[in-house]
């Protein structure tokens, strides 16, 4: 008995294994979800398919949108895309695509493009019917389905506050260390003059907290606000301000000059030259001694 | 005290051309791989004379770095060329030390900025090593000699950028000569078998520690600007392969 059952998974798992990599979504750089700002409402996105192996479609390809992927679109629900079975090579095939826009996801069935302070996870379904079992047409009405899914989140919430925890005064620049929310995936910096004028603004990766501002006046002193954005393209609200003044620093190159230090840089090239002529000079010498001797 | 210490090192070296002299028991077949250079790692503390330069009115490398050596760290290669009565040969090192501090405002208090010296010692040496005692008496002490060229790349940074003021930039070159003088102990007598091994699997013949004095003039032969000269002490392993 116990054999028959491990016969009988060993030649199950490789179909179920099939179907569930046969057909693929996928996203751009691997990412495991599809982040929607909260607008525009048309905007455009798109999520790549695959199919990898040879099979008989005995239905349509349809994509649609739910909380959960069934084998099916469940009825009511708006399929947003189909590929039809004639249009299905049946072969292996990558680098499809299919693309939906923002208010094409349940959340405005009943409700305004955009919704504000939402953040709705929703499934991208794809699924397609083929022969089940050991048959290899659809005639016999016993029926498999390979599908797949990504994940898309509608994401209207701003990140949290971000803070800044120091400024520090740099010559002509300006040393700032932002604590970054958590849910944040790029930090912006607006920096202005205290006068308001010459506004800036520095943006960078969430992984890199620590800014260097460069090009600023030394004794003058700047307004630096933080905010931070998610990957839906959601920007926070503004930090407190903080302020900071660049001052003249001097390293050691300015202590050596300034106790009279004569180096002024290059290469050396002309004592290269110099040691150059004693090493040409000591193997000369070193040669006619062994010629000499021979 | 240190009179007892220096005999007790005595006996001790004395105590192992015997341990050495076993080894020498082995099969007169000689197993050992060719022997035709050597690689070395080494460490030590590298205080450049800047502050010796003529015409200086202050120190300017001991008010910033607080007259502190920099951490040096090179590696050697080197090539035999005769092994009669030692071994002679050439070999090339290149190397890399830092040292960092704050900068200070023009009012003296230290800025949220680092200032940093940075140099690439690159030398190009003959060499003589004094293994012959090692290799036929089993005294594992090689003394050795090298002089050589010394090319050494610097620069000097202020933030995260290299310092420029006015016409003179913050980075450049300095030629000069050096003369080390050293002395290795012979790993092999203390794990003979390990040493054999160390041989066949690896091809390395013998192995050392050493400790080498250098005196360096580095100063473009005697021209004006930095002084990167020195007279410092490194230490380090050796493998003869």
């Amino acid at each position: 008995m116990r054999s028959l059952l491990i016969a009988l998974a060993l030649l199950t798992a490789p179909a179920a294994w099939s179907q569930s990599t046969a057909l693929q979504l996928s996203l751009p750089n691997n990412e495991t979800e599809l982040r929607v700002p909260k607008e525009p409402c048309d905007l455009v996105r798109s999520v790549t398919w695959a199919h990898a192996v040879t099979f008989v479609p005995c239905d349509d390809l349809r994509f649609w949108f739910a909380t959960s992927c069934g084998d099916e679109p469940p009825s009511g629900s708006d399929v947003i895309h189909t590929v039809p079975k004639a249009n299905l090579p049946g072969t292996p095939t990558t680098g499809n695509t299919v693309t939906f826009e923002v208010s094409e996801l349940p959340l405005f069935n009943d409700a305004a493009c955009p919704a504000e302070q939402k953040e709705e996870e929703y499934k991208l379904c794809a699924s397609v019917p083929v022969p089940g079992g050991l048959a290899t047409d659809c005639s016999s009405g016993s029926k498999n389905f390979h599908k797949s899914n990504v994940d898309v989140v509608y994401d209207s919430l701003p990140p949290a506050v971000p803070t800044i925890d120091n400024v520090a005064a740099l010559d002509k620049a300006l040393s700032v260390r932002v604590a970054a929310p958590e849910d944040a995936s790029r930090l912006k910096l607006q920096i202005v003059r205290a006068d308001g004028t010459g506004a800036r603004t520095v943006d960078q990766s969430v992984d890199q907290t620590l800014f260097r501002v460069e090009n600023l006046e030394n004794g003058v002193t700047y307004s630096v606000t933080a905010t931070a954005v998610d990957a839906a393209d959601n920007e926070s609200a503004p930090s407190e301000a903080q302020t900071g003044t660049p001052v003249l620093t001097r390293g050691f190159f300015d202590r050596y000059v300034e106790a009279g230090g004569q180096e002024m840089g290059g290469c050396g090239a002309a004592a290269g030259g110099l040691a150059g002529g004693w090493v040409l000079a000591i193997l000369g010498f070193w040669l006619s001694s062994r010629r000499n001797r021979s | 005290m240190s009179r007892a210490v220096a005999l007790g090192v005595l006996a001790l070296l004395g105590a192992l051309p015997s341990q050495a002299l076993e080894v020498s028991d082995a099969p007169t077949l000689s197993t050992h791989s060719p022997r035709t250079g050597a690689l070395e790692f080494k460490l030590g503390g590298y205080k450049p004379r800047i502050d010796t330069e003529a015409g200086l009115t202050d120190t300017p490398y001991a008010n910033t770095f607080g007259n502190e050596s920099m951490l040096l760290f090179e590696v050697e290669m080197q090539r035999y060329f005769f092994q009669r009565f030692g071994s002679a040969g050439v070999g090339f090192s290149a190397g890399y030390a830092e040292k960092y501090s704050d900068a200070v405002t023009e009012t003296g208090e230290l800025a949220a900025e680092k200032t940093a010296l940075k140099v690439v010692p690159l030398k190009l040496n003959a060499l003589y090593k004094f293994d012959y005692a090692a290799f036929r008496w089993g005294v594992p002490l090689v003394p050795y000699g090298k002089l050589g060229l010394i090319y050494m790349p610097w620069w000097i940074n202020k933030g995260d950028s290299t310092q420029q003021l006015d016409d003179r930039s913050g980075k450049g070159g300095r030629w000069g000569y050096g003369l080390t003088l050293g002395a290795s102990f012979l790993l092999d007598v203390l794990e003979p078998r390990l040493a054999r091994d160390f041989d066949t699997d690896l091809g390395v013949n013998h192995s050392y520690i050493f400790a080498e004095w250098t005196y360096a003039e580095v100063n473009n032969f005697g021209s004006s600007g930095l002084v990167l000269s020195s007279r410092h002490w490194m230490f380090g392993l050796a493998l003869d392969y």
